[in-house]
């Protein structure tokens, strides 16, 4: 049962993680950045590649961000001067290639994946369960915490000028292009970040668990929550436990075999975006810039 | 040099279904103003209403026929419920909605018709000998159905009264409007092409190989591919971009492990994104 707690845990931490990712790329720069999910890939393998060959695991943790910002370096460059939709293009075939990549090359075991990853605090015994859901959530409220920094600074609100009017940007003499690739690096190496701690806890990681699927469930969870830091982070959380909770349909009574309950997950991510988009496109809890203003005794 | 002559031969054949898919997205970027995630999986569900229809008719003929119309309108369905109310959003929204529509799809086709591979129930003939090419007639018949799609897409594009007006809106949206043309007659008009397109394409692609869910998913990145090569909003340029994109990747399979189709469309995109952003073909 604590095992199961722990694990759920672990879970959720990595997650928040993903949509804080995400939620500075979508939520404060606009950036549809459709293949998160390799970025958390390119960190789970970096870590099971340099650790199944002896590295501890304590360096490997910043060889894996480091991949997953230099992957999605070149990603940005490339579209930098391009429409939105472009980098959607972009980051959705590179996710693909990847998994095409991971099942296919020896030297990634294929679609047999990595086994015998080491995990975090092994030599602890049972106790390595509580330890490392501990750690994990002391990675994401670091990384919240320095989130937070960044988007309540002068660099976010750049970030989110970009998201709502680029023109204006400009015509201020800001040049959008190097924030963006700025924010989309960012937050690749946090995706990279939890594909350490994934890979750390499960001990064996394989194409199939990077699915573009997992893209679309963080995407949908972001967008429910909305950008504020606490509603993307939320909004995830909640969205993943709905997904969860699909597998007791059967034990309503609802004639659903276990084959079938991943495509009526798939069909709840796809009529959530949908409804979303058209009845709140910002979310439940959109990110608000606190009024200075007003503290200072002026108003505007 | 023989072996390089069929793929050449494959990939036109595979390049005419990229193109279809293609020609569809680029006049759902020209008109509607987004990326169309959403295009193969359309694809995929016409490829299973015809593959019902032959079950219940016999004929694949008629079932094929009945199944572009039923598909057309399942895509004009998925328009006015999906995409209608969000003309005056952002494109990143249609964007993300099209992402929705994409997954609910696959998931409706596969509670409907399961995940197991299936395939139409085709007459089995001898390939035909060219020279040192082979082509199978189900090769042929796609090269010819694609031709003829492709022809009465441009017919309507450039000699019709509603291609004109598609071509103003795509170009001059605001222009289009004030010079009287009924800017939502027009969407509809393209949503019905883009219907045609995609239910011809997803039942030529069943031809090709099994049925599967992923069977329109599969092909999407390579009819980005080809609509970015081509240049968005050209059609001539999807088309012959979606050909270059089946030829070389059908060239590339030769060389590499064919499971990186997908890669070597993903690195033409990258380089036509490197040095002409705009298609090979833009002004």
């Amino acid at each position: 049962m604590l095992i199961y707690i722990t694990g759920l845990l672990v879970f959720a931490g990595l997650y928040a993680l993903l949509a804080a990712g995400l939620n500075l790329q979508w939520g404060h720069t606009g950036l549809v950045n459709l293949g998160h999910v390799a970025f958390f890939a390119i960190g789970a393998y970096t870590t099971a590649l340099l650790s199944r060959a002896g590295v501890p695991l304590w360096l490997t943790l910043l060889p894996a961000v480091v991949a997953a910002v230099v992957a999605a370096y070149p990603i940005g460059r490339l579209t930098l001067r391009l429409q939105e939709d472009y980098l959607a293009i972009v980051t959705f075939g590179f996710s693909e290639v990847l998994r095409q990549i991971l099942s296919n090359e020896r030297w990634t075991g294929a679609t047999n994946g990595l086994p015998g990853i080491p995990v975090l605090a092994s030599e602890l015994g049972p106790i390595r369960h509580p330890i490392t859901a501990a750690l994990v959530l002391a990675l994401v409220a670091v990384v919240l915490v320095a989130l937070r920094f960044l988007i309540e600074s002068p660099y976010g609100r750049v970030l989110r000028a970009i998201r709502d009017d680029e023109d204006a940007l400009r015509s201020v003499g800001k040049a959008p292009e190097g924030f963006r690739v700025t924010s989309l690096i960012v937050g690749s190496g946090i995706a990279g970040l939890a594909g350490w701690g994934y890979a750390h806890y499960v001990g064996f990681i394989s194409p199939e668990q990077f699915a573009p699927t997992l893209t679309f469930t963080i995407w949908t969870g972001v967008i429910l929550g909305g950008s504020s830091l606490l509603g993307g982070t939320l909004g995830t959380l909640v969205f993943v436990m709905l997904l969860e909770s699909t597998r007791f349909l059967s034990a309503l009574g609802l004639p659903i075999g276990a084959s079938q309950l991943a495509q009526v997950r798939l069909l709840v991510v796809g009529l959530s975006l949908i409804a979303l988009m058209h009845a709140r496109p910002e979310g439940l809890m959109p990110y608000r810039h606190r009024q200075r203003l007003v503290r200072d005794g002026s108003t505007n | 040099m023989e072996l390089a002559l069929q793929a050449v031969a494959n990939g036109l054949v595979v390049g005419a279904m990229i193109g279809l898919l293609a020609l569809g997205l680029t006049m759902v970027f020209g008109i509607a103003k987004f990326a169309n995630v959403a295009q193969g999986d359309l694809a995929t569900v016409s490829a299973y209403i015809a593959l019902t229809l032959q079950s219940v008719v016999g004929s694949f003929v008629i079932a094929a026929g009945s199944a572009i119309v039923v598909g057309t309108l399942v895509v004009v369905a998925v328009y006015a419920v999906a995409f209608r109310r969000l003309a005056r959003s952002s494109p990143v929204a249609l964007l993300v909605t099209s992402i929705g529509v994409a997954l609910a799809l696959r998931a409706i086709v596969s509670l409907i018709w399961g995940v197991r591979l299936q395939a139409y129930d085709l007459p089995i003939a001898r390939g035909m000998v060219l020279g040192p090419i082979r082509l199978t007639p189900t090769d042929f018949g796609i090269l010819m159905t694609s031709s003829v799609v492709v022809a009465a897409i441009y017919l309507m594009l450039y000699r019709t009264r509603s291609g004109i007006e598609m071509r103003a809106v795509a170009d001059e949206p605001d222009l289009a409007r004030v010079s009287g043309i009924n800017s939502r007659r027009v969407i509809i008009t393209m949503w019905i092409a883009n219907g045609l397109l995609v239910s011809v394409g997803g039942i030529l692609l069943g031809m090709k190989a099994a049925l599967t869910p992923l069977l329109g998913w599969n092909i999407l990145l390579p009819a980005f591919a080809a609509t970015i090569l081509g240049g968005i909003g050209s059609p001539v340029g999807a088309v012959t971009a979606g050909i270059v994109v089946g030829v070389s990747t059908e060239l590339a399979a030769l060389l590499l492990n064919p499971a990186y189709k997908q890669a070597v469309a993903f690195i033409v995109l990258a380089a036509v994104l490197l040095w002409r952003p705009r298609g090979l073909l833009a002004a």
